[in-house]
This record gives structure tokens, C-alpha cells and sequence, in this order.
């Protein structure tokens, strides 16, 4: 008999935390839509598999910079969700003290920097990280993970310039959605693939199918492998699709019906199922018992946050500088 | 002991502080190249001898340079990031405001930000782009610590501080006052130099000094602007006017109790900077001033500061633009039309 | 009726797919909604048994307006 590539206990680590992912964020979703959880979301249904794929290939000490839709990045790096839940509620038991909110989510302890908002301005952030691993000859890698949208900010340019020409040990990991909020990919990028674009900067640039979380983790073990022998940064292009609104009040009416229908059938957790099945790595009825503890997770996470304190007014004032007001 | 320049103090400053400390690097455009400038005023020159790995030339693109500081500054080393221009901070400026200034605070004090930023201010001759003195762009950030040393001792010593420190500092210098020799010699300098001990000493933020004792009016001017309201205070000497000249050296913190130490004594103040005055730093204090310490005047606050244009390049605009000693002179015999005398 | 991100707050509901009486998962269709760009299902944000509802079918409503009572079986709801 063939030897196994990957064991069962590696693959329905993998399939867990995709589940992890999409019920945290259907279940954040309705807590907004019955009016009781503060601010905003960006979530990403459909993109589970490339946080999770590229995560695995990473350790802990390892850093990740994120985005706006930062959710699927926190889980996959390991932020657990009683951390996030409390966050998003506001709560002082929030990995961000309540200071940050969704856009802001992270934890640096855990190789997750608060995740940056604004379109491009965590991929110097990532570089920067690299930079001091570099320095300090340690052999930790950046993961930078953006949207297609940033690969045209003038700093997108800069920043792969410089872990190029300092051959810093960082991995540019772009999530394309095929939209950069509503403009289309197409729209707004001449290259056939956005993959392409590592040629500017002489770095690896591959395109990857981002719902198979198994190609994802090839490729980003490749990449983070030859980082962390010193061989320099590499793109990768990770094809996805987000099956639910740019942020929580958008009904994507720009993604044509047949689009959108097309990728809900080619989204990474039922594609996963299947694999798993097939491959025999489990029956149905694991898959379902994993679907019941995650949700069960989740809900404790909700109670628990829930419960916990807000912050006082006069928090606000907090946290500022380390010296001084 | 040793009499030191700016640029002088700068440099031994900055080569003690990366022995003292690996964590300590440069980055920045020019500032280490062989043969080169050692950055755009001479400060850094030399440098990449004593420190090959530690002086980083970077391509032109300081949106990344400022990112890529701040992303090894989390990470726990102490990068020290400079621009040529000041008025080129505007290019790193979603990094500086959005980045350098936020993460500590949207992280919930769970990270530190220990990076120190650098840049040179002032108008000369070089054209508007080439002019600004950005003070005003980060009184406002929040998140960010904000010094202006006028002099050698306050430039090293400060410089200690921040580098030393694990927040985020910016520190103006100014492009007249750094006293660079050659080639980067600046028309117009004025002799900031200063006498600078032998041992390890810092200047803590937050602290203005007094540098000239006066009675009948308060003069508030950082940088170039405190050298020119010495020489206007000078001048007024002569005539019986008695000028008191605060140098804040920390724009944030500030340094609220000297000013309200002195205006208990002359009931007068007049804020000077070089840039304009709608929303300038002048603004800023003037405003604190009313709110906090109205009791304490006899005469309305007034700012001497550039109009609310670009700088103009003509040497006659130019005079007219930044403030010049006769300026300021005027400036304080306006305050004193107002209340006899002085209180103390 | 939640905030479901559409121009226009009124939004009309046409037909119940539960009956009072019926258990209800979050996530499952309610109800059929008219908004002023389509017509579509909305999904419950509540777990439970649906306890009453509020609204006769074909009814305008505004976003924020009580619709529906989903809770425990046997729970007292308001008249």
C-alpha cells in the first residue's frame, strides 16, 4: 500500500479549522444581524482554505500581518476565538482589550500583528519583521497576506523592492477574491495573473488554486522553507472567492448571479469534505462530530464574551505609550 | 568636554548608541553609501564603516522605509528612520499616522513601538517642496512623541532618549542649525553649537528649558525661530525691554509648567514659528494658553509665524516669509502696548 | 427585520416559510421578503421554535420593526 502524504490527524486539523473559520463567522454574522455586537465586519466566508493551508506550513514564533478581513487569518494562526469573540463585542477581555475591534484583530504573543486596515500598509509592516529576523539571524518568517486590491498600492511596489533587494525572509500571500471591494480584478490589473507581478522584483510568483487547502500548503512550504535558508521573499497568488458581502451591509449585487453561484459550489470546505471522504481519512459522521465541537466552541465563546466586562470610559486613555501620557 | 556642531553631536550620538546597542539601525535613503553623503545634511557620514550591517540604504520609497521601521521596531529592535526632506514624510505618512502612531494603542498596549524617526525642517532656499517644517502634521498624531533640539546638547541628548525609549519619537531638525561642514554647508547657518560632557547624559521629553531670563514677555520659539528670538530679545535689551525666551525642546509632552511659570512673571506671550500660522503649533499653545492660564495675562497672545502660503523660493519672498528678527521684535512690541510694568 | 444592508428600510414581507409552532435553526428561511431591489428568502438570526408571528403575510415593514418571536417552547410572548 502507498504511504499516506499526509496524515489523518494533519488533514482533520486542517478541515477543523476551515469549520472553525466559516462558523465563527456565520455566527458573528447573525449576532450582527440581530443588533446586538458593536462596529463593523469584513468576513470571509469562501476563503477559509488559504489561511488555513498557509498557517499550517508556519510555526509559532513565525508573524503574520493582516487586513481588514483578518477573522480566517487570526483563527489559522492560532488566536482562539474566546479572544476574538470578546473583541468584537468590545469587551476588555478582547485580545485587543477592546482598544482595536475587527479590523484590528491580533495578538503580537501569537505571531499575529493587529491586523492594519488600510489596503497595502501592513505589507512594509511584514517586511519590516523579516527585516529584524534577518538582523537577528533567527530563522523566523513574515507572512504578509493581502488582497488583490493592494498589489496596485505604490507601497505594494516599495516594500517587494526592498525584501527583494535585502532578500528578506518574508512571503507576500495575496488572496484573490477577483474583487477589490467591488471593482473587479480585471478591471484594474493589465497581468494575466497577479503572480506575474514578482517579475518586477526577480522573487518566485505562483498562482495557486486558494480553495485546496493542500496546494496552498505546498506551496507555502516551499516559499517559507527557501525564506528561512535565507533565498529571499516569493508571491504567492492564491485564487478564492468570498461568498458573502465586502463588509456586513453589502449584498454583492456586483458578482453576477452565475458567478456566484459557480464559486458556492467550488467553496473549500464542501471541496475538502469530499477529498476526505474519498481519500477514506474519515467517515461523515467525524466530519459531523468536528462541525458539533466546533459550533459547541463557538457558543461558549459568545456566552463567555457576552458576559464579560466593558471597558470603562476613561480606558480610552490607556495604552498610549509605554512611558508617559 | 567637547564643542560640538548638530550634525557632530548627531553622529556621535548615533555610532555610541549602535555600539552601545544591536538593536539600534539606520534606515534611510543615501545615508551610507561609500563615498557618498552620509545622508542628505552629512549626519550619518562615515557611519557604514563602524556598522556595515546596520546603516540601510534604501531605494526611494519612504512609504516602505517608515513601514519596514515599524515593522522591525515590533519586532523589538530600535531602528532609527530618517527622510531627507521633511516635507517627504508625506510619502510615509499613512505608515506614520496609521501604523507608527496606532498599533500600540488598537493592540491594547499588548506591543511596543521603540522607532525613531528623523528629519531635517526649514526654509532654504530650495523651493516650497523642500521647506516645510512638519511640527504642525504630527502635533496632532496622537501615539507619536515630538522633539525639537536647537542645539548640540539637546540634540544628543534627546536623541539618547529616543532611541533609548519604546515609543515612537520624531525629532525635527533643522537644516540651519546642524552646522555641516563642505559641501553640505548651509548659507545662513546660525552657530547652534555646543559644549557636550564627556559622560553618558540624556534630555528627558517633555522639558522645556528657560534660555534667557526675562520680566515684561514670554517668547515661546523651538528651533531655528529660538535663536532668532534670542538675537530679537538681545536687541529689545537695549531698550529696556526684558524678553524671557522658552525653548520647549518637547512639542509632545509640552511643557505647560515653564510657560505658566513664566507668564505668572510677565502676563505676555508671544509664540514664534516658521510655519504658517493657520493651525501651526503657535495655534495649538495659544489656544492651551487661553483655556488654562487666561488669569495669567495682561495682553492678548500673540504668534509670530509664516503667512498661509507654500514658501516662496525669491530671497526678498523668502525674508518675508519666515520670520525674521525684526518680526519678532515687532511681534513683542505689540504685547507690550498692553498693562504697565510687569507682575514679578 | 434586520439591517440586511439595502438602500430603501421598508421592505414588505410576502409569505411565512414557518409556522408558528415549528422549530426554526438560525440560518434557515423565515420568510419570503420583497426589498425595493428583489425579492428573496431572509434567514432567521434566532434559534428555536417560532412562537408567533408578528406580521400578516404581504405587510410592509421597517428594518428594526419586531417581526417574529422565536424562542423556547412554551415561552410567553407579548401581545
Amino acid at each position: 500500500m502507498a504511504e499516506k502524504k499526509y496524515s489523518n490527524e494533519f488533514l482533520l486539523g486542517l478541515y477543523r479549522k476551515m469549520v472553525l473559520i466559516r462558523h465563527f463567522e456565520e455566527r458573528v454574522k447573525f449576532l450582527f444581524l440581530e443588533g446586538i455586537m458593536p462596529g463593523t465586519i469584513h468576513q470571509c466566508q469562501g476563503q477559509e482554505a488559504t489561511a488555513v493551508g498557509l498557517c499550517a506550513a508556519l510555526n509559532d514564533d513565525d508573524v503574520i500581518t493582516s487586513t481588514h478581513r483578518p477573522h480566517g487569518h487570526c483563527i489559522a494562526k492560532g488566536l482562539p476565538v474566546n479572544d476574538m469573540m470578546a473583541e468584537l463585542f468590545g469587551k476588555t477581555t478582547g485580545c485587543c482589550k477592546g482598544k482595536g475591534g475587527s479590523m484590528h484583530m491580533g495578538d503580537i504573543s501569537r505571531g499575529i500583528v493587529p491586523a492594519i486596515a488600510i489596503v497595502g500598509g501592513g505589507i512594509p509592516v511584514a517586511t519590516g519583521c523579516a527585516l529584524a529576523f534577518k538582523m537577528r539571524k533567527e530563522r523566523r518568517v513574515a507572512v504578509c497576506f493581502m488582497g488583490d486590491g493592494a498589489t496596485n498600492e505604490g507601497v505594494f511596489h516599495e516594500s517587494l523592492t526592498m525584501g527583494a533587494i535585502w532578500k528578506l525572509p518574508v512571503i507576500y500571500a495575496i488572496e484573490n477574491n477577483l474583487y477589490g471591494a467591488s471593482t473587479p480584478v480585471k478591471m484594474v490589473n493589465m497581468v494575466k495573473h497577479l503572480s506575474e507581478k514578482a517579475n518586477t522584483y526577480a522573487m518566485p510568483g505562483l498562482t495557486i488554486d486558494g480553495n485546496d487547502p493542500l496546494a496552498v500548503y505546498e506551496a507555502a512550504k516551499t516559499a517559507v522553507g527557501s525564506a528561512r535558508e535565507g533565498e529571499g521573499p516569493s508571491l504567492l497568488e492564491l485564487v478564492t472567492y468570498r461568498i458573502t458581502g465586502h463588509s456586513r451591509r453589502d449584498p454583492a449585487l456586483y458578482q453576477p448571479a452565475e458567478e456566484k453561484k459557480a464559486a458556492k459550489a467550488n467553496e473549500p470546505i464542501g471541496r475538502f469534505a469530499k477529498y476526505l471522504l474519498a481519500e477514506k481519512a474519515a467517515e461523515q459522521s467525524e466530519l459531523d462530530r468536528i462541525a458539533g465541537e466546533v459550533d459547541a466552541e463557538i457558543e461558549e465563546a459568545v456566552k463567555l464574551a457576552m458576559a464579560a466586562p466593558l471597558p470603562k470610559p476613561e480606558d480610552a486613555l490607556e495604552d498610549l505609550f509605554v512611558e508617559g501620557v | 568636554m567637547k564643542r560640538m556642531s548638530i550634525v557632530e553631536a548627531l553622529r556621535e550620538g548615533i555610532r555610541a548608541e549602535m555600539r552601545r546597542d544591536e538593536r539600534v539601525f539606520c534606515i534611510g535613503e543615501d545615508i551610507a553609501i561609500p563615498g557618498g553623503w552620509g545622508g542628505a545634511f552629512t549626519v550619518t557620514l562615515g557611519l557604514e564603516k563602524d556598522f556595515p550591517d546596520r546603516m540601510l540604504n534604501t531605494p526611494i520609497a519612504e512609504a516602505a522605509s517608515f513601514g519596514v521601521a515599524c515593522g522591525a521596531a515590533m519586532m523589538g529592535m530600535h531602528p532609527i528612520a530618517d527622510v531627507q526632506y521633511s516635507d517627504f514624510l508625506m510619502c510615509a505618512f499613512d505608515q506614520v499616522a496609521n501604523n507608527i502612531a496606532k498599533l500600540r494603542y488598537m493592540s491594547g498596549g499588548k506591543l511596543k513601538m521603540p522607532l525613531t524617526m528623523r528629519a531635517p525642517v526649514g526654509v532654504t532656499g530650495r523651493g516650497s517642496q523642500h521647506a516645510q517644517n512638519m511640527e504642525t502634521f504630527f502635533m496632532p498624531l496622537p501615539g507619536i512623541k515630538l522633539v525639537c533640539p536647537a542645539t548640540a546638547y539637546d540634540a544628543l541628548g534627546l536623541l539618547r532618549s529616543a532611541v533609548r525609549c519604546e515609543d515612537p519619537v520624531m525629532i525635527f531638525e533643522h537644516k540651519l542649525l546642524y552646522g555641516s561642514k563642505g559641501a553640505r554647508q548651509e548659507s545662513g547657518t546660525v552657530d547652534a553649537s555646543s559644549e557636550i560632557p564627556d559622560e553618558d547624559y540624556t534630555v528627558p521629553f517633555g522639558k522645556g528649558i528657560v534660555r534667557r531670563e526675562g520680566r515684561d514677555v514670554t517668547v515661546i520659539a523651538a528651533l531655528l525661530m529660538m535663536h532668532r528670538s534670542l538675537q530679537a530679545a538681545g536687541a529689545l535689551a537695549k531698550e529696556g525691554i526684558s524678553v524671557e525666551v522658552i525653548d520647549p525642546r518637547s512639542l509632545v509632552p509640552f511643557d505647560w509648567n515653564i510657560v505658566r511659570t513664566s507668564l505668572a512673571k510677565t502676563g505676555r506671550v508671544v509664540i514664534v514659528e516658521e510655519s504658517p500660522k493657520r493651525g501651526g503649533i503657535g495655534a495649538e499653545m495659544g489656544a492651551t494658553i487661553a483655556e488654562d492660564m487666561a488669569g495669567l495675562l495682561r495682553a492678548p497672545i500673540k504668534r509670530v509665524a509664516a503667512p498661509n502660503t507654500p514658501a516662496p523660493f525669491s530671497p526678498p519672498m523668502e525674508k518675508f516669509y519666515v520670520p525674521q528678527v525684526e518680526r519678532i521684535i515687532e511681534g513683542i512690541r505689540e504685547t507690550m502696548k498692553y498693562g504697565k510694568g510687569h507682575h514679578g | 427585520m434586520p439591517d440586511i444592508g439595502t438602500a430603501v428600510e421598508q421592505i414588505t414581507v410576502l409569505k411565512w416559510l414557518k409556522q408558528e409552532g415549528q422549530p426554526v435553526k438560525r440560518g434557515e428561511p423565515l420568510c419570503e421578503i420583497q426589498t425595493d431591489k428583489a425579492a428573496m428568502e431572509l434567514e432567521s438570526v434566532a434559534q428555536g421554535v417560532l412562537l408567533k408571528q408578528v406580521v400578516a403575510e404581504n405587510t410592509e415593514v421597517t428594518v428594526g420593526d419586531v417581526i417574529a418571536y422565536v424562542g423556547e417552547y412554551g415561552e410567553s410572548v407579548p401581545q
